[in-house]
């Protein structure tokens, strides 16, 4: 079931339960029927740019089961629909987990908006993203075709990575099935900080110090409610035992206990998500608005809140010459997508990637 | 000479513009020896101005072209399959940026992959995928073939390790894909995932942005003798499942000990041994602490007869040696080697091997086995003499059934050797014609004319349906660590 309001007009909605159903509906389609627009439990909705027209909503949320799991191999199947809260449990249970930070939602939300498969500091799996952890899936196009990408194992080159693809597409090209998860044993260790009232220096010195830090926290986070400061850090460090409480001690850090992921759609401010490279950051700092609640991973990962769209504006016609990309997500439905200037090769690309897969511009 | 060949002289000399039959001798194949077909002319471009005029000069006259760096890819990539201009990337080989704040590099495509780590090194920095052909192989063939390496099981592969590239399409126009901060851009599609593997097949790369990892603050390398490989590949298993993620985990059996042991790579591997497991670990001095004893431990649980730890960089590269000169070893063998390449769940690894050694005695063929046990990606090694036409007959029926074996097992044909020339008939096993369809549909997107590369990844519609027409297999291995 669609769980949140949609801010855009739809002619109706059904839910899926079976990858054989999805086939059929998308089949039994006409031409001039609403597009479709493919959710999962609709939470992240509001981050997609709106569609120019009524869609029907087809919601995956059906499609809910771990379909295998074998723990020694460290890989399981699943399908798009199983809420992420879910799939930790049963993964935790088996000592396991899907390294990537937690998101609200399915796991098939996780993937095809791609936010969390943003890479984070290069280093081991642990620290990727979740980009680094589709092995593989089956997916439906718009006429009804099935197939599959990639492999059940840790490791295969055959074919092109069309899964590659889907991580972020926003299910514009395909629908996932089914998804081929790579794992990572539980850490034996693992421990939440936070530190705050910062001014802007040593916030930025603190922030540096842990992300090339040899053993740098698995995740971390810098944030204001305004550029002016104060500034909070907050992350995590993981591994052996003795490790984390070396780090800790090193960066003089306190144990805080760990976060459920915000809600983003509870600010009302417009939201510019985008990448920035580290560092650029005190430049990303410094052309903010007074006023511009800012929040950035380790790993170039950014969200900045304005307090006005013109605002937003002009930090969007600043940032290419940062070498920030950004886009505007979380606004209201006309502005959302807009966003820094694209090299006009990719997106030549994209398009005609868009017309092979999606001929009849059924996704929407 | 051709009026392709006289356009490519006027326009880069007679060094860098190869057209006569023995210049163009060198490029007939790859590491996969078998399929040979000599390029129509060899370009040797030093910009990306100068590949996107080549291939404008391509569509020009409806030539393919073919990219190319050192050669070493062992699945035929970059060996032609009809008329075509092989574009060698060897002379882009400029390190045109490191940013060590922010953990990257950008290069040219021909740099070679250990160069970028020894350039970066100062600065506590390494480029993380290590292809066992590292000293020779280049970059931008890494990115083409989606290489692979010991180190995979903890830090992935060169899809993980790639941030963007400029890439010249099949008419000549630029793409910039990806991000020095992100392989994706926040509102864009993941080109760079999809570009990454393609085999060069979607265009070229003329210059890569490749993520840079910081150096482990500790290395242990252990080696441990074992009476069977199902007791190394036990102990393997049970390191997994105490929740440790060594840095490499290879196994080489005794075949493959043997042939070492007797070669000038003898790396002092106990040669009574069934099997070597060669484990790393890596990350700071605290947790090695604390993992190099759990291994050990799960080394005796399962029967090791030995165990040896490296006490210095001196004694980890001599017990690597062994490893990275295996296939070179092999050449003792026979005087041909096919290097196999196929994937399987790491559960199911002990359960192949003794199917794999049954399928050697039922062709009769000379098989050793070393792979990289982390991963389930087996290179199941076949000696013989390729002048026998009935033991290389012998060899391509084994070869099949050993790729059929893994993808039965629910695995791969290839893990990191790619499809090339070599695969395409097998690729079937893995993929439906719907699978395959949608797949030629992402390559028409980024080369709707056809010219780059073609008949690489995906089979000929029409060969498709035929009965399989399995290709010789044949390679002769060239161990590049050795020469």
């Amino acid at each position: 079931m669609v769980t949140t309001d949609l801010d855009f007009p739809i002619t109706g909605s059904t839910t899926v339960a079976t990858a054989d159903e999805l086939v059929e509906l998308l089949r039994a389609r006409r031409p001039e029927d609403a597009p479709v627009r493919i959710c999962g439990t609709g939470t992240r909705q509001r981050e997609l740019p709106a569609p120019d027209r009524p869609v029907h909503i087809v919601s995956l949320r059906g499609l809910d089961r771990i379909t295998r799991l074998d723990a020694e191999d460290l890989t399981c199947s699943v399908e798009p629909g199983i809420l992420r809260v879910d799939l930790d449990r049963a993964l935790g249970q088996a000592g396991l987990r899907l390294v990537c930070p937690r998101n609200r939602g399915t796991v098939g939300g996780l993937f095809a908006l791609g936010r969390e498969s943003l890479p984070l500091a290069p280093g081991p799996l642990a620290t990727l993203g979740a980009r680094a952890l589709l092995l593989g899936m089956s997916a439906v196009l718009g006429e009804g075709v099935a197939f599959r990408s990639g492999a059940r194992v840790v490791k295969s080159v055959a074919g092109f990575d069309l899964h590659k693809l889907f991580v972020g597409s926003r299910g514009r090209l395909c629908a996932a099935t089914e998804l081929h998860l790579k794992l990572r044993p539980l850490p034996r260790a693992s421990e939440t900080f936070e530190k705050g009232n910062l001014d802007r220096a040593q916030a930025l010195a603190l922030f540096r110090a842990l992300r090339l830090d040899d053993s740098p926290p698995v995740e971390v986070e810098l944030a204001c409610v305004t550029p002016d400061g104060p500034f909070r850090i907050r992350g995590r460090f993981e591994g052996a035992s003795a490790v984390v409480r070396s780090r800790m001690a090193a960066h003089d850090l306190e144990a805080v206990e760990p976060r459920e992921p915000a809600d983003p759609a509870t600010d009302p401010r417009e939201r510019l998500f985008g990448l920035v490279p580290p560092s650029q950051l005190a430049g990303l700092l410094s052309s903010a608005p007074s006023g511009t609640s800012i929040w950035c991973d380790g790993t170039g990962g950014f969200a900045l809140r304005p307090p006005t769209a013109a605002d937003s504006d002009r930090l969007l016609e600043a940032m290419p010459g940062l070498g920030i990309s950004a886009e505007l997500d979380l606004t209201e439905p006309s502005r959302r997508g807009r966003g820094t200037p694209r090299d006009a090769g990719a997106l030549r690309i994209e398009q005609r990637l868009a017309d092979a897969l999606d001929p009849g511009h059924v996704f929407a | 000479m051709s009026d392709l060949a006289r356009a490519l002289t006027a326009k880069l000399g007679p060094q860098r513009a190869l057209t006569t039959p023995e210049a163009l001798l060198a490029y007939e194949c790859d590491g996969f020896t078998i399929h040979r077909k000599r390029p129509t002319a060899v370009a040797l471009p030093e910009s990306t101005e100068e590949v996107q005029w080549l291939v404008r000069l391509c569509n020009q006259f409806r030539m393919p072209f073919i990219a190319r760096g050192a050669g070493t890819c062992l699945s035929g990539g970059p060996t032609p399959t009809g008329d075509a201009l092989c574009i060698e990337t060897a002379r882009m080989k400029k390190i045109l940026r490191v940013e060590p704040e922010d953990l990257y590099a950008v290069v040219q495509p021909g740099v070679v992959n250990v160069k970028l780590s020894e350039h970066v090194a100062g600065h506590g920095l390494h480029y993380a995928p290590d292809p066992s052909s590292q000293s020779v192989c280049t970059i931008g063939g890494n990115l083409a073939e989606n290489s692979g390496g010991p180190h995979c099981f903890k830090y992935g592969m060169t899809t993980d390790h790639v941030l963007g590239a400029v890439v010249v399409l099949s008419d000549g126009e630029i793409a910039r894909i990806g991000h020095a901060a992100g392989p994706r851009d926040p509102h864009g599609l993941d080109l760079v995932g999809l570009f990454t593997g393609s085999e060069g097949t979607f265009g070229i790369a003329t210059e890569i942005t490749v993520r840079l990892s910081r150096n482990p603050g500790s290395i242990r390398t252990l080696l441990a003798s074992f009476t069977s490989v199902d007791a190394a590949c036990a102990a393997v298993g049970d390191i997994v499942a105490h929740g440790l993620v060594p840095a490499a985990m290879e196994i080489l059996d005794q075949a493959t000990i043997r042939a070492v042991e007797a070669s000038v790579y003898r790396a002092g591997y106990p040669q009574d041994a069934g099997a070597v497991l060669l484990v790393e670990l890596d990350g700071p001095e605290e947790a090695l602490d604390e993992e190099a004893p759990e291994v050990e431990a799960l080394f005796a649980r399962h029967g090791a007869l030995r165990v040896e730890q490296a006490k210095d960089a001196a004694e980890r590269k001599r017990l690597w040696k062994g490893r990275k000169g295996a296939f070179g070893a092999m050449g003792r063998l026979k005087p041909d080697l096919y290097v196999l390449d196929g994937v399987v769940p790491r559960t199911r690894l002990v359960e192949t091997l003794r199917e794999i050694t049954a399928i050697g005695e039922r062709f009769g063929v000379t098989m050793s086995n070393v792979f990289h046990a982390g991963d389930g990606n087996l290179h199941p090694n076949i000696s013989f003499d390729g002048r026998d036409e009935d033991e290389r007959h012998r060899v391509e029926e084994a070869g099949r059934a050993i790729l059929e074996l893994c993808v039965r097992m629910g695995g791969s044909i290839t893990g990191e050797h790619g499809v090339g020339t070599e695969k395409l008939d097998h690729v079937p096993l893995m993929f439906s014609d719907d699978d395959l369809d949608v797949m030629a549909r992402a390559r028409r997107a980024f080369d709707p004319s056809g010219l780059s590369n073609p008949g690489k990844v995906l089979p000929a519609r029409s060969a498709c349906a035929e009965t399989s027409k399995w290709p010789q297999m044949v390679a002769r291995v060239l161990d590049e660590e050795a020469s």
